[in-house]
């Protein structure tokens, strides 16, 4: 062998050849690559021999020489069937309209149901991805040693961040943010606004967007940022560009000008706009206040492409001298949040922005959609199936000229793909004109669909498309292309193992149908319990009246004792059912959290709490006001207390109280949160911030009307506060009521495509079997006879569904009622005898439709023909 | 294939007319051999193969396989041979070229304001 041959070229690419290219071309093709690459090795040297040598077979790497498979001929003329297939789609679609139009409109539930869900879900998870900047926006956050473990906070020390900005590189912009509630005057109006100080980096870190004015604006310290709806609230129609706008920082009122409005921040922010004001103002409050020390959230942008590690080391490295002079709140380390987790990590730690999702509602949806689909894709199958069985001849005669299999699944699921495209359609349709809007009032957002923007929504769509053809379609498919044509063809077609299988897939809808039912019974029957519950005091007849300020104090004492209306007031800081105030009580090692009340003297006995030991306080007693405690029984209950009239003491805040009394629970909040332990202490009239006013007969409604005007016309600027007691928790059984619409929304869905299903499977089982039931009638079977002949065939279908149903549906249910109310009655028989009868009657009613068609059909119509 | 008829482009008529004068030693490494040889082109080989399979499609090669030698690791050749319809148009093209070329003015030079 010549010694040219001690080269050999480069084996990968030879590989590669081999492998793409088409086997009829290959000998001739590697051949002359081969020829060249040792031609070049003797005219250029190996190196460039072997690079020419990838170089061609690259070149040679063209649709004409690659691979391609034989059966190219027949793949071709499939897809000119294509259009053929879903010309019969349409054709097999309008010839059986009731099983399709029973799929559609199934299918389309379940699709609207889903979007829905989707929506909520996505709502819940994706939060603050509308930043430009997302990718380089972080909170800083830092661990910390707390008494037990290590605990995360949010909010960085102010001189802290000072340190950061001059020593760590690689930070591109930075933003402080704190907030306070401010009052805001504005033509001799006061409103309460949640106003937010942040660094005029701000608003080019973060995306808003701009509606009029000078994005510029934090740059001045006199101008501030407000958002759209502020303007609307503030300034009314009028434009609020330019308008000077009062805030009281502190005891100082400062005069701003407004100088940009931005629209509101979209859904899914933490970050707040409402109104901005520059960091300063927020530093020479606290400086006004003595206070030199303080703790913000700290936001940073890294220059594109520094690796956050890079950014902790060095902010690390700030900690040792920090914690020499911070012996009490010592980092531990930093860490840098991203703004588009930290949201959902918001439960993790201290001084967190935004608020992490709530499961429970989030599982409900999901477990509704899925529910939906599967219902309707079960009804689907099921349907199919039968459906298919009419097109049993079809398909023996295609395979007997010659179809394979796979040509025949793929022709089903086209159909298939096509019936699920108009579901689809559909649903979108129900979801756009029914379900979001429905959905957004009960849920009190605003959920839109904009399908051409929103690429996840696109994607799931497509998923959720796949998704229902190939569950829905391709069990069908599979069982027709699998019978043997000459079994078709002598008509000895195999019926009874599908049978079984419809059967298992009904049963299943019922279960699901079953929970469902029982579950909007229970949410019905639970928000009664609910509405009705013992408040633990008489809130009837009584109106709340804030006080706007302490000047009106005395005044509006004065103007409510002299209405003739009003039965008795009573004064008070908190009010019971509109805010909480936890505190620590310790007992010895007893340590608890309770709530701690300061009210009025005569204000329990105003609210109509019930006395169980001990007395209230005395009107007349001044010792009352030394700390003196009236407590609920589950406050003694928590404290590990008995009461004693010669004096109970617990210990809050260092200062010990005594116990004089004990009142019977009572719901100082909406009774989706447990009674806990609560506490009333005596103070004097000058520190009331509002009155309970107990109303003599009347309309509640009137009264307020009346006595708002009244007081209203004594104040200027500010805004009277007047408020029904009844109507406290308003909120909380607006949502319940909401989440049972929902539920009973379900479960009637549920039940109709149970019952479609139901209709379907009937018609066609009757339909296969006219002739029997035409021989029947021939023989003088009555219609009751021929009624039990078709009930018996499903009454195991029922039973089972009863018998499983009922324990998984208390197994759901009772989880998610729990999860709503505190106060939740268990799921008793009730519930459930109400959701048996239902299934039943409505199983029945599906069963009636079908048995009158045997019952008015013509035996001798049935029978003529065979 | 009918594609472009009997349009010929200039690469192929060159590649057309190296096979002829290859005769029976004509394949894709020789015609790319001879064309650097005699044009002091450097085609790469994929571009030859694609030429010569358009001019077999056309009609005016043919072509069989043989000739397994040492360096091609005993693979076969495929070998072109020039058809009577392939003779024929570049009979074709040399006379449209000489009708074309005769009625160029004699006194052709280049002048920037002709």
């Amino acid at each position: 062998m010549s010694k040219r041959f001690k080269h050999s070229p480069p084996r990968w690419a030879d590989w590669f050849l081999g492998l793409f290219c088409n086997p009829d071309l290959l000998e001739q093709l590697q051949g002359d690559v081969h020829e060249l690459f040792y031609w070049r090795v003797e005219e250029k040297g190996y190196s460039h021999a072997k690079w020419s040598f990838i170089w061609d077979v690259i070149r040679l790497f063209r649709w004409s020489n690659i691979r391609r498979t034989r059966k190219q001929g027949q793949k071709l003329n499939q897809i000119g069937m294509f259009k053929n297939y879903f010309k019969i789609g349409v054709r097999n679609l309008w010839k059986q309209r009731m099983p399709s139009a029973i799929n559609i409109i199934g299918l389309s539930i379940a699709v609207g149901c889903s979007i829905v869900a989707f929506k909520f879900v996505e709502f819940s998870y994706v939060k603050d991805n509308f930043h430009k900047n997302k990718e380089d926006l972080f909170l800083v956050t830092h661990w910390e040693e707390l008494e037990s473990n290590k605990g995360r906070n949010g909010a960085t020390n102010n001189e802290l961040t000072r340190e950061i900005l001059e020593s760590v590189p690689g930070i591109k912009a930075s933003t402080r943010y704190n907030r306070l509630q401010l009052e805001a005057r504005v033509n001799k109006h006061i409103t309460y606004n949640l106003t937010h100080f942040v660094d005029p980096a701000y608003l080019e870190m973060f995306t808003f967007e701009l509606q009029a004015g000078n994005p510029k604006t934090l740059n001045s310290a006199d101008q501030v940022v407000i958002d759209e709806s502020t303007a609307i609230r503030l300034f009314g129609e009028q434009s609020a560009l330019d308008q000077s706008i009062e805030l009281k920082i502190g005891e100082e009122w400062k005069v701003f000008s407004v100088g940009a409005v931005y629209k509101d921040k979209p859904h899914n922010g933490s970050l707040q706009l409402g109104i901005l004001v520059n960091y300063q103002h927020f530093e020479q409050h606290l400086s006004k206040l003595g206070q030199d020390d303080w703790s913000t959230n700290f936001f940073i942008q890294r220059q594109a492409g520094i690796q956050p590690e890079l950014l902790l080391e060095s902010m690390d490295k700030l900690l040792p001298i920090y914690n020499k002079d911070n012996e009490d709140g010592a980092y531990s380390n930093f860490e840098l949040e991203p703004i588009t987790t930290m949201a959902n990590n918001a439960y993790e730690m201290s001084n967190s922005i935004g608020s992490a999702p709530n499961k429970a509602p989030i599982l409900t949806l999901s477990a509704i959609a899925v529910f939906m689909l599967l219902l309707s894709t079960l009804n689907y199958v099921n349907i199919s199936l039968a459906m298919i069985m009419k097109r049993l001849k079809e398909i023996g005669v295609r395979k007997v000229v010659g179809s394979p299999r796979r040509q025949l699944i793929i022709q089903f699921l086209c159909e298939n793909l096509l019936l699920c495209l108009l579901s689809m359609f559909v649903g979108l349709l129900l979801a756009q004109g029914l379900f979001l809007p429905g959905f957004n009032e009960i849920a009190g957002v605003s959920f839109q669909l904009n399908l051409l923007s929103h690429q996840n929504f696109l994607m799931f769509l497509a998923a959720l498309l796949l998704f229902i053809s190939l569950a829905s379609g391709l069990y069908p498919a599979v069982v027709a292309s699998s019978y043997k044509p000459i079994s078709i063809l002598r008509k000895a077609t195999q019926r009874g193992g599908r049978r079984i299988l419809s059967s298992v897939f009904l049963t299943f809808q019922m279960i699901l149908a079953m929970v469902t039912i029982v579950a909007a019974v229970m949410f019905v029957y639970a928000n009664q319990v609910n509405e009705s519950i013992e408040w633990g005091y008489d809130q009837h007849n009584k109106l709340v009246i804030g006080i706007p300020e302490s000047d009106y104090r005395d005044a509006f004492r004065d103007v409510l004792l002299a209405d003739p209306s009003v039965e008795v007031i009573a004064g008070t800081r908190s009010n019971i059912g509109q805010s909480l105030n936890g505190v620590q009580f310790k007992n010895g090692e007893v340590k608890t959290y309770a709530e701690l009340f300061e009210v009025g003297r005569n204000y329990p006995e105003v609210l109509g709490l019930k006395l169980v030991e001990g007395r209230l306080f005395d009107e007349n007693l001044e010792s009352d006001f030394r700390k003196m405690l009236i407590v609920n029984q589950s406050f003694l209950e928590d404290l590990q207390l008995t009461f004693d009239p010669d004096g109970t003491t617990v210990v809050q805040d260092s200062v010990e109280y005594s116990i004089i009394g004990v009142v019977e629970d009572y719901h100082y909040w909406n009774p989706g949160m447990e009674i806990r332990g609560a506490a009333m202490r005596a103070i004097p009239a000058n520190l009331y911030t509002s009155y309970l006013v107990e109303m003599r007969e009347g309309n509640i409604f009137e009264h307020r009307g009346r006595l708002e005007e009244k007081l209203q016309a004594m104040v200027e600027e500010k805004s009277v506060y007047v408020g029904i007691q009844e109507l406290m928790f308003e909120g909380f059984y607006d949502e319940t009521r909401g989440i049972g619409n929902i539920m009973i929304f379900t479960a009637s869905i549920a039940i109709l495509l149970a019952a479609m299903g139901l209709y379907g499977l009937v018609s066609i089982n009757i339909s296969s079997q006219i002739k029997d039931y035409g021989i029947r009638k021939v023989l003088g079977a009555s219609s009751f006879n021929l009624a039990k002949a078709i009930v018996l065939k499903f009454r195991f279908v029922l039973l089972l569904a009863i018998l499983v149903g009922c324990p998984l549906a208390v197994l759901l249910v009772g989880a998610l009622v729990d999860n709503v109310y505190a106060y939740a009655p268990g799921i008793g028989v009730g519930p459930l005898a109400v959701a048996v009868f239902i299934l039943l009657s409505v199983t029945l009613f599906t069963f009636n439709l079908q048995i009158r068609r045997v019952r008015n059909m013509n035996p001798a119509e049935t029978l003529r023909t065979e | 294939m009918k594609g472009k008829g009997n349009y010929i482009g200039e690469l192929e008529e060159l590649i057309l007319l190296l096979v002829g004068i290859l005769r029976d030693e004509a394949y894709a490494v020789s015609v790319l051999k001879e064309m650097k040889e005699q044009t002091g082109r450097e085609l790469n080989i994929s571009a030859i193969h694609a030429v010569l399979n358009r001019l077999e499609d056309k009609g005016w090669l043919y072509s069989d396989m043989g000739g397994a030698t040492e360096e091609r690791g005993g693979r076969r050749k495929r070998y072109y041979h020039l058809t009577a319809a392939g003779k024929a148009m570049l009979d074709e093209v040399k006379h449209q070229r000489d009708q074309l070329y005769k009625q160029l003015p004699t006194d052709f030079a280049y002048s920037f304001f002709a």
